[in-house]
This record gives C-alpha cells, sequence and structure tokens, in this order.
C-alpha cells in the first residue's frame, strides 16, 4: 500500500514525484522560489501543508521520515486505505496516537469474521471521510457528531492487528498462527498492570487530532457491540513542530526532553522495509501473514520529576545524545550516524547508553532495526502527586524475536531504567492490507484455516 | 352612592331633589348598558343564537329519524314532545360521542357537538325506541386548530386507563359483596354494600358513560323505561337502590345483582381495550356531573344522591390532575378556575356528608359510608346544604366543559 | 450456547436499519394500553417491593442476621425491575440505591443509606448493629416511592425509553460487578433489570413489530441469549425464588461472554423509541 496521501485542494497539486530529495533539500527549494506559500493561499486552512505540495518534489518530503515531527493538521489528508499493507505502519506519524485493545466477544467463527468484515468497512470510511446517512431525529444519530455533519479524513489511519490469544481454540484460527506471536512476558524492568496488558485485538487509531481517533474509535464501538469489548486502550501524541527553519528537521521530543526516532529506517525506502518491517513469503511464516508485520507495544511511565532533577550530562549519557540538537555525543548532527568504532570503551558515548545499546550499528545487528512510532502520553496524577506521564512505545518488524525482543534484551538493565516503567503493552500481529473494495482485513486468515 | 359620585361638586350640599332624580336616571342607564354588554357577551360565548338541526322527540322516536350535517362544531336542539324526561345522545358505535341527559317533558334544550366524518347513531328517548341516524359530511374548512398533538394525551389516557383498571377490580370485589349480602337476606349489609359499590361505579362514570349499552343496563334510572320501576329490564344500580332503600327489602334483587355482576365483567373486559379519546376526559366528565346536576335540581336531594356525587366528584378529580399540566400550557388561567371549583365542591361535599365536622375525611372510603348511613338514618340533604352542592357541581361542569376548547380538541 | 452467535451477524443488521426514513409515528391511540399495562406492571412490583421491604427491615431491627442477608438480594429484585420509574425520583433514588462511590466520604459519608448501606453493614460488618435507623428509613421511602408512583402519569417516552435505560444500567454497573460489590448477589440485579427491560420490549413489542419484524426477532433473541447464560447460574433451574450464585463465582470469560448481547441489546433497544415514532 502506498502511504501518499491524497488532499482535496480542488488545485489538484496532491501528485507526488518519484524524485527523492532529502527533507533539507526540499525546503530550500521552497523556500528559494518562494511559489509554495503563494499558492498556499488557494485552498484555505492548508497554509502548512500546502507549500509542499507546490513543490515538485512531492509534499510528502517534508514528513519523510516516520518518526519526524508532524507538521500539517490538513483536515483533508486521506491516507488510502486500499493496498497491500495496513496504514499507519510506513505512515508518516500523525499528531495523535491512540492504542486500543479489545476483548473478542464473538462466539465463533461466523461472528469473527462478520467482525473483521464490519472493521473493513468502518475503516475504509473513517480514513476516507465522509457524510453519515441522516436519520430521524427520534432515533439515536448515526454518528457521535463529535467532527460535525461531514467527518474530514483528518489524516487518519487505522491499522487492525491480533493479539496471540485470538489463536487459541475459540476460531480454530490456531494452525494459521503467526510463528513469532507471542504472549508478551515481563522483561526485568517491567512491572505490568494487568489490566494494560494484552488482549486479542489491537486497533493502533492515529489522526491530526485526538478528537478524529476518538471519533474513529466511537464509531467502530457503536457498529461492533457484541463482538468487541474494550480492554484497556492508551493515547498519546507528538508535538506539531513549526515549520520554523531552525528546528524544523528533527525528530518529535518525548517526554524525557530527548529526540526520538532519530535512527529510525526510512519508510521511504521500499526495500529496506521488505526486508525489516513486512512479512515477505521468504519467511518461515503462514502464507497469509505475507504483507503483514508485527506491532510491539509499550506503555512505559517516565518518572518525569526525578529526570528534571538530574543533570544535564548524566541525562545526555544516559541516552547518548545530546538533548538540544539530538546530535550523537560523537558529534555532527542528529542525522548522523554515531561513531562507535574510535570509541571502543565508551568513552564518549557509553557502552550502556541507550542508543548504543538499542542499536550497535554493526552488520549482524542490522537486522534487529525495528520502526519506532511511539507517542508521549499524559494520564493524570499518581497518589503521590507524581505526573502520570510517559511514552506510548510502538513498534513495527517482520520478526518480533530478531526485532523488538531483541532489542529489548539488549536494553535490560541499562541506566535509563532508573526513570522509567514499563507497565503495559502487548504483542500483536498486523494484518497484510485489504487490496480492493472486495477484499477485507483478515480474508486470508480465515480462508486459510476455513 | 352613585348619585354622589355623579355630582362631586354639591357633595358637600344637601343634594337638590332634581339632581337626585338624575342620578337615579343616571345609575340605571348604566345599569341597562353593563346588563346589555353581558347579554351580549353571552351571544359572543353561545356564538350565535340559530338552534343548529331541530330534532323533536315523541314517545316513538326522534323527529327527523336521519339527519345529515358538514363536520364540525354543530348545535342541535332537542326538543321533548312525549310525557316524560329523556336524553339524546350522539354515539359512535358503542361510545358515546355526546349527551344531553334528563330533558323534561316539553322543554328543548341545546347541545353542542365537534363532529368528525362518519356515521352516527342518536338515541331517541326510551331506550326502546328505535335509534335514530346522524350522518356527518366532510368538510374542508371545519377542522379546528390543534395546539397539542395526539401524543401529548398518550400519558393521560394511560393513567386513566390505569386509574379505571384499578377502580374497575375495587368495583367487581364490592359488587360481590353485595350480591353476597342481597343473597344472605342481609338488608343493613347490602344497604352498606351498594353505597360503597355504588360510590366506586360512580368514579368511573365517565368511562363507564362511554359504553351507552352498558350504562343504561347499569345505571338508567326508572324514568328511561316504558314500564318505569315496573319494566323488566329496569336494573342495575338504579334497581338495587329502589328495592334497598324505598321497598326496604332484598326481596326479588338477587337476579338483578347477579345480571349487575354479569354486565360488570364485560364493561371490565371493553375497559380493559378501550382508551377513552383525548376530548373525552373533560367533556364526559362534565356530562357526568352535568346530568347529577340536572336530575339533583327536579327533586330533593337524597342521601343515595350524595353518595352519587361523592363518586363522580372522586373521579373528576383524577380527571383534572391529569388535565392540568396539559392546561398548564394552554390555559393557565382556566386551570386555575378549574382547580378552584374542584375543591369548592369537595369542600361543600365533605361538609354535606360530615355535618359539623371539618371534612377532612370526607373522601376517604370507610368513613363516607358511614356519614352517608348516619344521612339516610336523618332523611333528606338540608336545603342549603343542597343549593351549594348544586352550584358548585354546575361550576366544575362548567370549567370542565370549557376545557376542550382551550385545548383545541374536537370529537 | 449455540444460539449466542446470533447477536453477531445481528449487529451488521442494525447498521442497515441507519438508512431507515424517518419513521412515521405509530397512532397516539396505539400506545395507550401499553403504557397503562406497563404502570400497572410498574404497581405490582411496587406492592412486592413495599412487601419485601417490610419483612427485610424487620429482620434488620430483629437483629436477625441470617434473615437480614437472605431477604437483601430478593427484595431489591422489585426495585432494579422498575429502575426506569424509580429513578425518575432523584431524591428517593439517592436515598435508596446510591452506592458508597456516590458519595465523598464513602461508607463513613452521613448521607450513605438505602440498600446499599444496609448491605455493607449486613455483609462487610457482618452485623445488624445500628442498622436499625437506616432500615427504618428504607422503608418510609419505599412507602413514598409508592405513593408517589401511584399518582404519577407516565410520561410516554420514559416508559419506552426505560428497556433501554435499563441495559445501560447492566451494562454499566452489573456486568463490573460494581453493584453487590458485598453481598456479591449482583447476578439478581442482572436478572431484574433484564426482566423490566424485557417487559417493556414485551408490550411495545406488536407496535415494534409494525415498524421493522426483524428488529423484534433480533432483540427477542438477544433477551433469550441472555437469559439462557444467567439461568446458568441459577442456585436451582427448577425454582428461581432461589435465586443466583454469588457473582464471585462468574468467570472473567463468562463476564464478557454476557456483555455481549447485552451491549447488543441496548444498542438496539436505543432506537426503540425512534422506531415508535416517540420524541
Amino acid at each position: 500500500m502506498s502511504d501518499q496521501p491524497s488532499s482535496r485542494c480542488p488545485f489538484g497539486f496532491s501528485t507526488h514525484s518519484d524524485t527523492r530529495l532529502d527533507r533539507r533539500g526540499f525546503l530550500r527549494g521552497a523556500g528559494a522560489t518562494g511559489l509554495g506559500l503563494g499558492l498556499a493561499g488557494l485552498c484555505p486552512g492548508q497554509a502548512l501543508a500546502e507549500p509542499a505540495k507546490a513543490d515538485a518534489a512531492g509534499h510528502t518530503q517534508r514528513s519523510a521520515e516516520v518518526t519526524s515531527a508532524p507538521l500539517t493538521q490538513d483536515p483533508e489528508l486521506a491516507y488510502p486505505f486500499h493496498g497491500p499493507h495496513q496504514q499507519g505502519i510506513t505512515t508518516p506519524r500523525q499528531a495523535s496516537g491512540m492504542l486500543v485493545s479489545f476483548d473478542v466477544l464473538a462466539r465463533d467463527r461466523e461472528g469473527l469474521d462478520t467482525l473483521l468484515r464490519t472493521l473493513t468497512t468502518r475503516i475504509a470510511f473513517l480514513t476516507q471521510g465522509g457524510a453519515y446517512p441522516q436519520r430521524d431525529p427520534r432515533f439515536p444519530p448515526p454518528d457521535s457528531g463529535i467532527l460535525g455533519p461531514r467527518i474530514p479524513p483528518d489524516g487518519l489511519s487505522v491499522t487492525v492487528a491480533l493479539g496471540a490469544s485470538l489463536f487459541d481454540d475459540r476460531f480454530g484460527l490456531a494452525p494459521a498462527r503467526p510463528r513469532h506471536l507471542e504472549r508478551m512476558q515481563g522483561f526485568p524492568n517491567d512491572a505490568l498492570d494487568a489490566a494494560r496488558c494484552h488482549g486479542d485485538l489491537a486497533l493502533q487509531i492515529c489522526a491530526n487530532t485526538l478528537d478524529t481517533a476518538y471519533h474513529a474509535l466511537r464509531d467502530i464501538i457503536k457498529h461492533t457491540p457484541g463482538s468487541l469489548l474494550v480492554r484497556w486502550k492508551q493515547e498519546g501524541n507528538v508535538p506539531l513542530l513549526p515549520p520554523s527553519p531552525g528546528d524544523i528537521d528533527g525528530s518529535a521530543r518525548n517526554f524525557l526532553g530527548f529526540r526520538d526516532g532519530t535512527a529510525n529506517p526510512s519508510a521511504q525506502d521500499k526495500a529496506l522495509m521488505d526486508e525489516l518491517i513486512w512479512v515477505d513469503p521468504q519467511r518461515d511464516e503462514p502464507d497469509w501473514a505475507v504483507g503483514g508485520s508485527y506491532m510491539a507495544v509499550r506503555i512505559i511511565r517516565n518518572y518525569v520529576e526525578r529526570w528534571d532533577r538530574t543533570p544535564l550530562g548524566e541525562q545526555e549519557a544516559i541516552f547518548g545524545r545530546e538533548k538540544m540538537s539530538g546530535a550523537p555525543l560523537s558529534g555532527g548532527v542528529e542525522q548522523d550516524v554515531p561513531d562507535y568504532a574510535s570509541d571502543p570503551e565508551g568513552k564518549i558515548t557509553p557502552l550502556d547508553a541507550h542508543i548504543r545499546l538499542a542499536n550497535p550499528r554493526t552488520p549482524e545487528t542490522e537486522k534487529n532495526r525495528i520502526l519506532r512510532r511511539p507517542f508521549n502520553y499524559s494520564n493524570g496524577v499518581e497518589p503521590n502527586g507524581q505526573l502520570d506521564m510517559g511514552l506510548l512505545f510502538i513498534c513495527f518488524q517482520a520478526d518480533l524475536q530478531e526485532g523488538f525482543i531483541t532489542v529489548q534484551k539488549r536494553l535490560d538493565g541499562e541506566p535509563l531504567e532508573e526513570y522509567i516503567k514499563p507497565v503495559g503493552g502487548g504483542y500483536f500481529f498486523v494484518l497484510p492490507g485489504a487490496r480492493d473494495e472486495q477484499d477485507y482485513l483478515g480474508r486470508g486468515l480465515m480462508a486459510a484455516t476455513a | 352612592m352613585n348619585s354622589t359620585h355623579a355630582t362631586p361638586s354639591t357633595a358637600h350640599h344637601a343634594p337638590s331633589p332634581r339632581l337626585m332624580r338624575l342620578g337615579l336616571v343616571a345609575s340605571f342607564l348604566l345599569m341597562l348598558i353593563a346588563f346589555g354588554v353581558f347579554a351580549l357577551s353571552l351571544r359572543a360565548v353561545e356564538s350565535g343564537s340559530d338552534d343548529g338541526t331541530l330534532i323533536e322527540i315523541g314517545a316513538r322516536g326522534c323527529q327527523p329519524s336521519r339527519v345529515e350535517v358538514p363536520a364540525g362544531e354543530r348545535t342541535f336542539t332537542i326538543v321533548n314532545r312525549s310525557d316524560r324526561a329523556i336524553e339524546w345522545e350522539v354515539i359512535d358505535g358503542v361510545m358515546v360521542l355526546a349527551e344531553r341527559e334528563n330533558i323534561a317533558p316539553g322543554m328543548r334544550q341545546p347541545l353542542r357537538v365537534d363532529l368528525a366524518p362518519g356515521d352516527y347513531a342518536m338515541t331517541c328517548g326510551l331506550l326502546s325506541n328505535p335509534h335514530g341516524e346522524l350522518h356527518v359530511t366532510p368538510n374542508g374548512n371545519a377542522a379546528p386548530a390543534r395546539a397539542l398533538a395526539a401524543h401529548d394525551f398518550v400519558g393521560a389516557r394511560a393513567e386513566l386507563r390505569v386509574y379505571t383498571t384499578l377502580q374497575m377490580r375495587k368495583l367487581e370485589r364490592a359488587s360481590a359483596a353485595l350480591a353476597q349480602a342481597i343473597n344472605a337476606g342481609d338488608l343493613t349489609a347490602a344497604r352498606t354494600a351498594y353505597l360503597q359499590a355504588r360510590r366506586i361505579d360512580q368514579r368511573l362514570a365517565m368511562p363507564i358513560g362511554l359504553f351507552g349499552d352498558l350504562d343504561q343496563r347499569l345505571n338508567a334510572p326508572a324514568d328511561y323505561y316504558a314500564g318505569r320501576e315496573k319494566d323488566p329490564d329496569f336494573g342495575g344500580f338504579p334497581r338495587l337502590a329502589q328495592g334497598l332503600f324505598s321497598a326496604g327489602s332484598t326481596a326479588g334483587l338477587a337476579p338483578v345483582a347477579k345480571q349487575l355482576m354479569a354486565d360488570l365483567d364485560v364493561l371490565s373486559r371493553r375497559l380493559a381495550q378501550a382508551s377513552v379519546p383525548p376530548a373525552q376526559l373533560a367533556n364526559g366528565s362534565a356530562r357526568a356531573l352535568q346530568t347529577w346536576h340536572d336530575r339533583a335540581t327536579d327533586g330533593e336531594m337524597t342521601p343515595l344522591a350524595l353518595n352519587d356525587l361523592a363518586g363522580i366528584t372522586e373521579g373528576s378529580a383524577k380527571i383534572v390532575t391529569l388535565i392540568d399540566p396539559l392546561l398548564a400550557r394552554q390555559a393557565p388561567a382556566l386551570q386555575r378556575q378549574l382547580d378552584q371549583a374542584l375543591s369548592a365542591l369537595q369542600q361543600s361535599l365533605a361538609e354535606a356528608a360530615q355535618p359539623g365536622a371539618d371534612g377532612t375525611t370526607s373522601t376517604a372510603e370507610s368513613a363516607a359510608p358511614d356519614a352517608l348511613q348516619a344521612l339516610l338514618d336523618a332523611g333528606a340533604v338540608p336545603a342549603a346544604t343542597a343549593q351549594r352542592l348544586l352550584a358548585n357541581s354546575e361550576a366544575l361542569a362548567k370549567a370542565l366543559a370549557a376545557v376542550n376548547h382551550a385545548l383545541a380538541l374536537s370529537g | 450456547m449455540q444460539p449466542l452467535s446470533r447477536w453477531i451477524s445481528v449487529s451488521a443488521l442494525a447498521l442497515m436499519a441507519l438508512n431507515a426514513p424517518a419513521q412515521a409515528a405509530v397512532p397516539a391511540d396505539a400506545l395507550v394500553g401499553p403504557i397503562a399495562e406497563y404502570k400497572l406492571y410498574v404497581l405490582d412490583n411496587l406492592e412486592q417491593l413495599v412487601a419485601h421491604t417490610r419483612e427485610f427491615t424487620q429482620a434488620i431491627e430483629q437483629g436477625n442476621l441470617d434473615k437480614a442477608q437472605a431477604l437483601y438480594a430478593p427484595t431489591r429484585v422489585y426495585y432494579e425491575r422498575i429502575e426506569p420509574i424509580a429513578e425518575m425520583f432523584a431524591d428517593l433514588d439517592a436515598s435508596i440505591d446510591a452506592r458508597e462511590d456516590d458519595y465523598e466520604h464513602g461508607v463513613k459519608d452521613p448521607d450513605f443509606t438505602g440498600f446499599h448501606r444496609l448491605e455493607y453493614g449486613l455483609f462487610k460488618a457482618q452485623s445488624t448493629q445500628g442498622l436499625a435507623p437506616y432500615a427504618k428509613g428504607l422503608m418510609q421511602d419505599v412507602d413514598d416511592l409508592d405513593q408517589r408512583v401511584q399518582g404519577l402519569t407516565f410520561p410516554p417516552s420514559t416508559v419506552v425509553g426505560g428497556a433501554a435505560a435499563l441495559m445501560e444500567e447492566v451494562a454499566a454497573t452489573k456486568v463490573s460487578g460494581e453493584e453487590d460489590r458485598y453481598s456479591r448477589s449482583d447476578l439478581w440485579d442482572f436478572q431484574a433489570n433484564v426482566d423490566g427491560a424485557k417487559e417493556i420490549f414485551e408490550l411495545f413489542k406488536p407496535l415494534a413489530a409494525e415498524e421493522d419484524a426483524g428488529f423484534v426477532k433480533r432483540v427477542q433473541g438477544n433477551f433469550d441469549d441472555v437469559e439462557a447464560i444467567l439461568a446458568d447460574y441459577r442456585v436451582d433451574p427448577q425454582d428461581p425464588k432461589k435465586g443466583f450464585v454469588s457473582y464471585d463465582k462468574v468467570s472473567d470469560a463468562d463476564r464478557r461472554a454476557l456483555t455481549g448481547p447485552v451491549n447488543v441489546l441496548a444498542e438496539d433497544l436505543s432506537t426503540l423509541r425512534g422506531l415508535l415514532g416517540l420524541n
């Protein structure tokens, strides 16, 4: 599936080009011509997004990487629903995201099949936007109405993934279980809260605004009574970065104040995505799973008060990066590859620094790379008066063992653990995409187990 | 007083005879004018003096026996050419839409009815007389404005149905006790039971009145039968009252009580199915009160009539509580008038049923028959009390009769 | 348990109904009978509630702990069945049926009274000590409720909407087991709420069937499913009076299994008012 979004600007500038300029190059181009800003005024409400569209480089370039700070709030931004892969993985991370885990209440395969078809129909509608049918006002309205009479796509993506528990004996799915899909086991630093773990089915719902995500969730709940029961949910967001030249090309910051997602594999590199993120036919997985991906979710509480009382040097040593610029301690800018070769004893970048453990930058650890798509969350206040804030960590990989589990094992015992506490999450398998109007999410799985 | 006001400048002098005369003339003229305005206002209320359709009722039925009128609010003038008091009703199926009772021989009585297109029947004097036909033709411009939707009355009508259902259960229990006392030949117990049963029956006067046939069998007075008291069809509560209180015996009453029970059984099944149309809530209650009033006006007011009024008033009170919320929106002045008329009637009834007491217990079901028993022993209701009851019952009937107009209801 | 699959396919059907055109209102005449019947149902239950509350509160005042514990759940049934009407009187609903969570100071709050205050004493403190004033208050409140409901003209939309309200009640507080946290008699209340909702549905079923026969069939099926699951937890299937096992005995899986048809019923019954053309 292509993640090139379409926008409904009547001037039709949404054509994208195959030219792959890097983001900084594009911005220079836009700034030089001045053409973008001039035309932007033709599409009211899209001022921030339109300069990109006016440029021959194609507007998606400005947020080419998944974890780049989002720039746009364009309500007409719509990501295509149909394709070989689902949305919400290589899609540039939206400003708001939510992970909702459900118990599936369907009692048999027929019920599960109906659920999957219903989800497909709802997501296809919600992500493209439109109007609900009118209804006699003496009935409950068909829509929550929180987005007004016409639903804008608003950059919405909804990603459907299945938990290991769905492959038990209820639906006869056991023989078709993705090989690495398992129930998440606690790591040494975890304090998992059962009420925020696992689930039969998870939805990753992301959009420009949280309201759009809530709207989608309520629509789906209203359409699946009796088949889905919300088990837990966690929403989060990433700061929308204003396109000021000085701070434009950084990854968004997490609640510890550090840029997060810098070394993500490039979503623009299709071959790399096929290698690291998508299950392909070469892997030892059921045929139906091709085009899918493993999703690891972790709710990681940050002890922010304590962190804020930690010296800056220590913070930077813990992460292995400069806090403000995001550059590796070994020098350069954020995107530069840290130099560990000339620092075997960790004098510049400590050996147990977060980024060094997570990605040692060696040929043999290349296969462990994962695509991170996290959001910051803030839930209120703990009984001790401390803020309940942290990271809704979400990552995707073609092999859960080689991906998240291996990376997390390398991180076990890292100094950062003093300031973080994973409390929830789970492992899920993202279904392959629905290819066209006739297809539905999970059709392959149902057919393989029929 | 008028004269001094008319000549203020001379107030400190002794008024001259000429001025006195002028003042008297002036005040007389003022009185005349006031009276004229009053009369005019009356005419306005009656909206025209035309007699509408004239229907003469003789010994054998209506003349004409077939009437055709356009839909809408229509006036009928009923002239009684027979030698006894009669009633005239408009009947839709088994439901009574409108009626004028107790028209004395030789008298004429007007009746306004809001009619929807369709075929109706008219009762014409004696119950044995054939029904007349009333054909109402469609009339494009006769539909009254409807301020309230039919759905606004659903709650009140449902609540009335609950009330009638619960009262019917009581009525059947009370009537069973009455039949038992009669079968046992226990006159005292039968009298007490009669008062109780009849009082409940009268609470339901409005809904029962919607079923012409049953209303007749249960409640029609002897006058309505060709053979009066001797008529073989004369039955129901009036026949039992005649036996228990006039003849002073339970003799021959057992079959009447048995038939009464059977009729109540039919009635309860019909009431369980029927919904009182919105327009009948107030109109039907007004009719029940007016009928009582008209009958009580004729002769002396017996304690039995007082018992009837107690029941009718309780039934009307229920209707008033149902109508009040609807009136509060549409006609608050009428609502106040209705509430005042009701409490005035309840007050005078309390005084009549328990002379000397404050009357607060008069509506309690157990206390009332005892009080009435005392009255029965004492004989007739005192004239002053009777006058108050007549005036107050008519006032409530009139207030109730004005409700449909205020709610823009018809038919 | 086979029919349980019905409510899955059913929810998709419910969606199709969204496109239904504006409903022609059911004639007002047709609503009068069912609403009257419903009030008679409520009055019957109130009569039972008064009688059972008398026995229950007397047991407390006599210090008979075992008897009071045994009567707690069966007494509440009559309140839970008529909740859409009972809760129209906010003051009495609070003093009769509020839970400790409704009060700032929880069980210690002086305003915390009624069934759940007595439940706390009888099942948590395991004593009738100090409960007599609460028992007396409950009896007064129930008598008061009885009087008020007798004189109440039932608003049609409250009656028809009551079916959905009861299922919302089940979905919100019964499945989670919050309602009777000390006595664990949640299933009694659960069944009573379902009874009350079903009574309303049954009364208006003929009218609803004229508007949408599929709706009626669906709702009927879901009621059957809920009752089938509940029946598994009866102490004695032959004797409904013996009631239900403790909610502790209901597995998490079955709690979730109950949630399914309950949510579908809440969703479907929320359209009943519209279907009958009531505002």
